[in-house]
């Protein structure tokens, strides 16, 4: 009688120490899948008929485009400023700035504003798609030789082939800033 | 006495500016031990400090502060020891510090009150600290333990008289010293008055031991490193805690029986805490401002908006004219409907149409009378509002007004300074100390004033002997005088009776340095001389500078002044002296500018700039020395065209008018006259800066709204008139008329995939008066080009069906017109793509980044 108690209590351990074991493992694999999971929320655009994302956190605002002013003597990469809510904002023509073949410059609908502490600047999108949350993993760090824009500027390439621009690298550059003083 | 009014005010501003550093540091120091407590390290932080302490300890030793400079000097090692981390944060030295800070605070509100001992226990902890000897505190104890009777009875009696200094110094009048200034005797002290010296230096003396006090009288205020901890000791025991130094002010009230005095400082510092006036960091009060700038912009808007309305409302005026020219028709109608035996359901149609038009008379009619009622309200609205925000905007910018004197009282030590080194001696003068101007335009023109005034001393002003050889009074005078002018200005002038400036000098440096011709130099009046003094290039040259002085830094001066909108301007006599006038604006918000129209984009330019606007005859226009000139009033001015100079590409070929309109710019005397297309008008403008990425765009110094919301970019007149000194944008207007001549009938075949660009192409050839054609993409331009003639093809590379290379490669083959030059434009730049250009045979690449049109006007009018 003693020893089947014994036994049973025994069985009782063993079940326990199982179900212990599987709840271990199982809350092992959760955390694992939460690694493998990270991924970032992006923006993605569209630019002469291509793909491109930049990371949220780098983007103030996303904007209609209406009434731009060109600046003379500014860079060509340099589209003009516009009003924001009062506040003035240059606009950057990234196919410009990048080479980009212009295919259709008239198409530009949109500005999406990046900033940072040191830096604000919009640039021209042909069109929003929409937020995105990409996985890290499945981004491509090697990348076919992308024509015009310079590598420095990427920052990967997804499956289904967007481009994710380097905001950071774009907004800390300083060849993106124009600071000309007169020469005579 | 002068001086010690002078140290008076000084210790004013002072006082201001060290509470002004204290916060700073104190909030900084928060910060610090927040980062600290996240075991992170924060350097940007930690400089903060350490200049902040650096710089309060220069202050409180100009003004003769020495606890303060004590304390500060403390600070300041110790945060450079943290910043070569040489030691660690310590949560203990934290509370050292911030005991420190509420010292320093005591001392600026009290400044006569004594608080030697707790000064130098701070001193020496922080001594400690950044020694890296570790628990100072219990060092302390376990050393105050070998003599224990001694420091016990010192403590009492030092906490006393800490707190009963008057009454001490009234019972032992012949003991007081003056210890707590004896290390600084500067010219401060010596003048300060009698009753003065004996408020700093009521000292608790009082008692021995003997030892014990001359150790603390050492320590007022330098660095003994082999001090004893006596002091440290004492206030350990005094304040009964582990870490006493936390307590320390004067006003902390001591339960100690015999200290009835204590109430005199404590009320004392309560006083100085309630004042008339808050502190507001001026960060809020700037952001504040901003936001008041921006209803300006709101209200331009409303006025926009009932212009609006107004121009809706004559639309019903149309529409009434139209009515009564119809309503007789209409009548007609009716009238010949009733008579006439048309069918029942006609009738009833017609029945239909007339009530409807009837209906729809009344309809907009009454619309009207709508529009009219809102535009009355709006006209009522946009008054009120126009009102409300312009005193908002006044009372502001009274809020940021600071009287002239916050800023000069810096001088007179200065220049005294100053002359002492050289052994020069002047009197210096300054009057309009009450003028009030915006805080942050004094800001700016603390350097520019600055520098003025040290070349006047360095410079222009002789020393004491060579007065006396010249027969001048020996004492120079030096006069800064500020008043104003024309409402919202101000005229600062610098005057000295010093040698003045050699304008010989000046002009044979600036021929020397390529700046000016010989013959510039010869013709050059004595305004454009003098105006040559403050030129970068002339600026840098050592040997005008030892010379003739007046030389570095005036260019910046000039850069400063103009960028709040104003000018400087100089005058001088040889032997006898030189004037600099400086013309500020009073506020820096809002401006006039004059709204202006160049191929259909508008520009401002700042009124301040614009000498006149004027309408000349086409004909007026002469060429002298290659170069377009009118007269103004006698005078010859260069003429250039605007778009040129903002090198803007020509849409469309000038029509030849007989008046153009012209708007005439003023930077420092030199006036260049400018083609507009139109002058809109002036109106108030806010003028903000092109946002981060725009750091600086020549020709352009900002943008402004407009009531529509449409952003349009202001023009840097400065820059303007420098870019005129270019000479190929002058030859571009003067050879139109030549290029006329040999360009008639020469014909261009232009292959654009592109409607901009290759509109733009025609335009710019059309313009130059060449024959153009265009073709869509290479094929169609290489059939164009079979069956046409052309004497030059410009083309784009990249094109549909037939790239450019192909093109040029193609014409290349052509048995009979092989020949004709081919000009690409693209926008490829790679030096491949340039090689692959010319291997294919074309004549010439243009980039189209540099892509403008004197640029392939240019190279056409080589090739053909």
């Amino acid at each position: 009688m003693r020893e089947e108690i014994n036994d049973l209590f025994q069985q009782k351990e063993t079940t326990k120490m199982v179900l212990k074991k599987r709840a271990k493992d199982l809350a092992i694999q959760k955390d694992k899948k939460d690694n493998v999971g990270a991924s970032i929320e992006v923006v993605i655009f569209v630019l002469s008929q291509e793909k491109y994302a930049i990371e949220l956190n780098y983007i103030r605002e996303v904007y209609p485009l209406k009434d731009l002013t060109p600046l003379p003597c500014t860079p060509s990469f340099v589209s003009g400023i516009i009003n924001v809510r009062s506040q003035i904002v240059s606009i950057i023509d990234l196919k410009k700035f990048f080479d980009l073949s212009d295919h259709d410059s008239d198409s530009n609908q949109r500005i999406i504003i990046l900033h940072s502490q040191k830096m604000e600047f919009g640039i021209l999108a042909d069109a929003i798609i929409g937020v995105k949350s990409i996985p890290l993993k499945t981004i491509q760090m090697s990348m076919l030789t992308l024509q015009g824009i310079g590598a420095d500027y990427i920052k990967g390439v997804t499956e289904n082939r967007t481009v994710i621009l380097d905001a950071e690298k774009m907004l800390t550059d300083p060849k993106i800033v124009v600071h000309e003083e007169l020469k005579v | 006495m002068k001086e010690d009014e002078l140290l008076k005010r000084l210790r004013a501003a002072f006082k201001m500016e060290a509470s002004e550093r204290l916060t700073s540091i104190s909030s900084s120091l928060l910060a610090l031990e927040k980062s600290y407590d996240h075991g992170e390290s924060n350097t940007e932080t930690l400089d903060v400090v350490f200049r902040e302490a650096h710089s309060l300890k220069g202050a409180a030793r100009a003004v003769n502060y020495s606890d303060i400079e004590t304390l500060c000097q403390a600070f300041e090692e110790v945060f450079s020891a943290l910043k070569r981390k040489d030691i660690v944060f310590s949560s203990e030295m934290f509370d050292v510090l911030l005991s420190g800070l509420e010292l320093i605070e005591t001392l600026l509100n009290d400044p006569e009150s004594n608080h030697a001992s707790e000064i130098n226990s701070i001193y020496k902890t922080l001594e400690h600290i950044r020694l890296g000897l570790d628990e100072p505190v219990k060092k302390k104890i376990s050393d105050s333990k070998s003599q224990p009777e001694s420091d016990t009875l010192f403590s009492s009696i030092q906490s006393v008289h800490s707190n009963s200094e008057k009454k001490s110094h009234h019972s032992n009048p012949s003991r007081s010293e003056p210890v707590v200034m004896d290390k600084d005797k500067s010219d401060f002290v010596k003048n300060t008055s009698k009753a003065d010296m004996h408020n700093t230096s009521q000292l608790p003396i009082a008692a021995p031991p003997e030892t014990n006090i001359t150790e603390t009288r050492k320590g007022e205020n330098i660095s003994l490193p082999d001090m004893p901890t006596d002091s440290i000791t004492e206030e350990v025991l005094r304040n009964d805690n582990a870490f006493p130094v936390k307590k320390i002010p004067a006003s902390q009230p001591e339960p100690q029986p015999n200290n009835c005095e204590q109430k005199v400082p404590s009320k004392k510092t309560e006083k100085s805490m309630i004042e008339e006036t808050v502190r507001i960091s001026t960060q809020k009060l700037d952001s504040l401002l901003l936001k008041v700038e921006e209803l300006v912009s709101l209200k331009l808007a409303s006025g926009q908006h009932l212009r609006s309305l107004k121009a809706t409302m004559l639309s019903f005026e149309t529409w009434k004219k139209r009515w009564l020219t119809e309503e007789s028709t209409f009548r007609w109608i009716r009238r010949k409907t009733r008579g006439s035996k048309t069918e029942p359901r006609n009738q009833e149609h017609l029945k239909k149409l007339e009530s409807f038009l009837d209906w729809n008379q009344k309809h907009i009619i009454s619309l009207e009378q709508q529009i009219k009622k809102m535009i009355d309200i709006s006209a009522k609205d946009q008054r009120s509002l126009s009102i409300m925000i312009d005193d908002v905007l006044d009372d502001m910018k009274k809020v940021t007004m600071q009287p002239f004197s916050s800023l000069s009282q810096i001088f007179p030590k200065m220049v005294r300074d100053l002359c002492r080194e050289q052994s020069k001696t002047v009197d210096f003068n300054i009057t309009g100390n009450e003028v009030e101007i915006d805080r942050r335009i004094l800001e700016e023109l603390k350097d520019p004033l600055t520098h003025l005034l040290r070349n006047s001393i360095d410079h222009g002003i002789e020393t004491s002997e060579v007065r006396n050889q010249l027969k001048k009074s020996k004492r120079a005078t030096l006069t800064l005088s500020i008043s104003h002018v024309l409402g919202n200005k101000v005229d600062i002038i610098i005057e000295d009776d010093g040698k003045g400036i050699d304008l010989e000098r000046v002009r044979r440096e600036a021929v020397k340095r390529g700046m000016i011709t010989e013959k510039d130099a010869a013709n050059l009046t004595e305004k454009e001389n003098l105006a040559l003094i403050f030129r970068q290039e002339l600026s840098t040259s050592p040997i005008i500078t030892q010379i003739s002085g007046r030389g570095l830094g005036l260019a910046i001066v000039q850069e400063r002044i103009q960028k709040l909108g104003g000018m400087v301007t100089v005058e001088s006599f040889i032997g006898q002296g030189t004037t600099f006038q400086i013309q500020v604006p009073i506020t820096l918000a809002t401006s006039r500018g004059i709204l202006i129209q160049l191929h259909n984009k508008l520009f401002v330019v700042p009124v301040t700039y614009v000498e006149r606007v004027m309408r000349v005859e086409t004909k007026s226009v002469k060429t002298v020395e290659n170069k377009a000139t009118i007269t103004l009033e006698g005078e010859v001015i260069s003429f250039v065209s605007l778009s040129d100079l903002l090198e803007i590409p020509v849409m469309e070929a000038h029509e030849k008018k007989e008046f153009i309109t012209v708007i005439v710019l003023e930077v420092s005397g030199k006036l260049i006259a400018c083609r507009v297309d139109e002058v809109l008008g002036e109106q108030e403008v806010l003028v903000k800066s092109l946002g981060k990425q725009l750091s600086r765009v020549r020709n352009i110094a900002g943008a402004t709204i407009l009531g529509s919301g449409k952003v349009v970019p202001m023009l840097n007149v400065h820059d303007l008139i420098q870019s005129s000194g270019k000479s190929s944008l002058i030859r571009s207007f003067v050879t139109d008329e030549k290029k006329a001549d040999t360009t008639q009938g020469k014909s261009i075949l232009v292959a654009e995939d592109s409607i901009t660009s290759r509109m733009l192409i025609q335009n710019i050839l059309e313009s130059a008066e060449y024959i153009v054609s265009t073709a869509v993409d290479g094929l169609d331009a290489y059939t164009s080009f079979k069956t046409g003639h052309f004497d030059l093809v410009v083309s784009d590379v990249e094109m549909p069906k037939m790239n450019g290379f192909e093109l040029t490669e193609k014409i290349r083959d052509d048995k009979q017109r092989g020949e004709t030059p081919v000009v690409l434009v693209t926008s490829l730049q790679s030096p491949e793509d340039r090689k692959r250009g010319i291997d294919a045979g074309a004549n010439a690449y243009i980039v189209k980044s540099n892509f403008d049109q004197s640029n392939l006007l240019e190279v056409i009018e080589r090739l053909i």
